[in-house]
């Protein structure tokens, strides 16, 4: 009885439904061939003056240069990652590179007395009028290498100082400071980046090598010559000349400065003299005794 | 009851232990080649990690102390806790050497001993500045 009922109701509803689709598929079909024959291919030469007139191809002009532009930003970019440091920041990174592969030799990773040097030595440059110089002092414990300097970036210094030479000669603040200004004035001559450049260098530092190979013997090649001058060769007695009389026009100024570089110069000269260990120092720095002498002010014959 | 006192001894532990007092402050960036983070805020202390150049650093602040011994900031860098000299900090990411040279960089091919070293060099320095008055 249900099923009838049911049957009843969706009888009509299935057969209108059959109905309304054919008669949709008819329409659509005849729509379809009607417009068949109305779209035709577009001919471009035909509507080039109408393009010109949508500025598209003036927007693909645009679209052209920015992708260009993109191109070659990115090839500037893949450029740049084969920069080599250039003056600014060559120094201070290849000094600080030797420092690191010399660490056993120059043994500085100990813990080091405080001698309040960055006080001392700043007080010490500005009364000398030398302003706005950054410095980083190494102490060593090693009499290898008594007292140095480093070139780094621009104004910025590194000295490496020897404690066992400060205690050997009871060096004061002031007689440190002196030392340490001898050694300023020794690199601001440019002594020692004249020495370690070697030929090529010129050309490698703030240099690209892009699509070549890196001579990695070169940087060895210089880290030798850092070896040659701190360990061995040291300073000729032109420079040791030019930097003494530097230092004596400086300090005159002061009796109590130049008394304490003379008094610090005798020091070094009978330390040098009678201990074994330090008598490498004259060949690093030649010689206290000839410095000595040319700070003596000249004996005048009285007729 | 039982639970009611076990919350309230975590409370207070919570309160007291000097370790949940520890909050982040903010981020700052490693700013030199390399460096260490330090057991204990002395730049001879022994190191718990080596970081480069550009490594986010956590400074934590502790009552709104910031500041230990000479200069030195608690700082958080992924596992280790420990402290580092805030004159290797900086507030923006800096510059660093190895991303303005990357290729001369890894020529060098530095070993992780040149990296430690080159971290406790920065420790080891006496740095200093003449000015003008």
């Amino acid at each position: 009885m249900m099923i009838k009922k049911t049957l009843l109701f969706t009888l009509p509803f299935f057969v209108l439904l059959c109905f309304f689709d054919k008669a949709i598929a008819a329409n659509s079909k005849s729509e379809d061939d009607g417009l068949a024959p109305m779209v035709a291919p577009i001919e471009f030469d035909k509507i080039q003056n109408v393009l010109k007139k949508d500025r598209l191809g003036a927007e693909v002009k645009k679209k052209k240069a920015v992708i260009k532009k993109e191109k070659k930003l990115k090839q500037q970019k893949k450029v740049e990652k084969f920069n080599i440091p250039g003056q600014g920041d060559f120094w201070s990174f290849f000094s600080e590179y030797w420092l690191v592969k010399n660490v056993t030799i120059l043994k500085w990773d100990f813990q080091k007395p405080d001698y309040a040097l960055e006080k001392s030595f700043k007080e010490f440059l500005e009364k000398m009028g030398v302003l706005e110089v950054r410095y980083k002092i190494l102490l060593v414990n090693t009499p290898d290498v008594t007292h140095f300097a480093l070139p780094s970036d621009d104004n910025e210094f590194i000295f490496l100082l020897s404690v066992p030479f400060i205690r050997t000669l009871d060096l004061s603040k002031l007689e440190i400071s002196i030392l340490l200004f001898e050694d300023y004035l020794r690199v601001k001559s440019n002594f020692f980046k004249d020495y370690v450049s070697i030929s090529g260098v010129d050309s490698l530092v703030g240099g690209n090598f892009h699509g070549k190979t890196f001579d990695v013997k070169l940087l060895e090649k210089m880290a030798e010559r850092y070896d040659q001058i701190i360990f061995d060769k040291g300073f000729s007695f032109q420079q040791q000349f030019k930097v003494t009389t530097k230092m004596n026009a400086m300090l005159k100024g002061d009796p109590k400065w130049w008394n304490g570089y003379f008094l610090l110069l005798g020091k070094i000269d009978n330390l040098v003299k009678s201990n074994i260990l330090y008598q490498k120092y004259l060949k690093i720095y030649p010689s206290p005794e000839l410095q000595l002498s040319w700070l003596r002010p000249e004996k005048k014959k009285v007729l | 009851m039982k639970n009611l006192s076990l919350l309230l001894s975590l409370f207070f532990l919570g309160i007291y232990s000097p370790y949940a007092a520890d909050k982040v402050s903010r981020v700052v960036y490693f700013k030199k080649l390399f460096g260490h983070i330090h057991k204990n805020p002395s730049r001879y202390s022994q190191s718990l990690s080596t970081i480069g150049c550009g490594h986010p650093i956590k400074v934590l602040v502790n009552k709104g102390r910031e500041e230990y011994g000479k200069g030195f900031y608690k700082v958080k860098v992924g596992p280790y806790e420990g402290y580092i000299s805030k004159l290797y900090l900086n507030d923006k990411k800096p510059n660093c050497f190895q991303d303005k040279y990357p290729r001369f960089f890894d020529n060098l091919e530095l070993s992780l001993t040149d990296m430690y070293y080159w971290g406790k060099l920065y420790d080891q320095y006496v740095y200093g500045r003449s000015t003008i008055q």
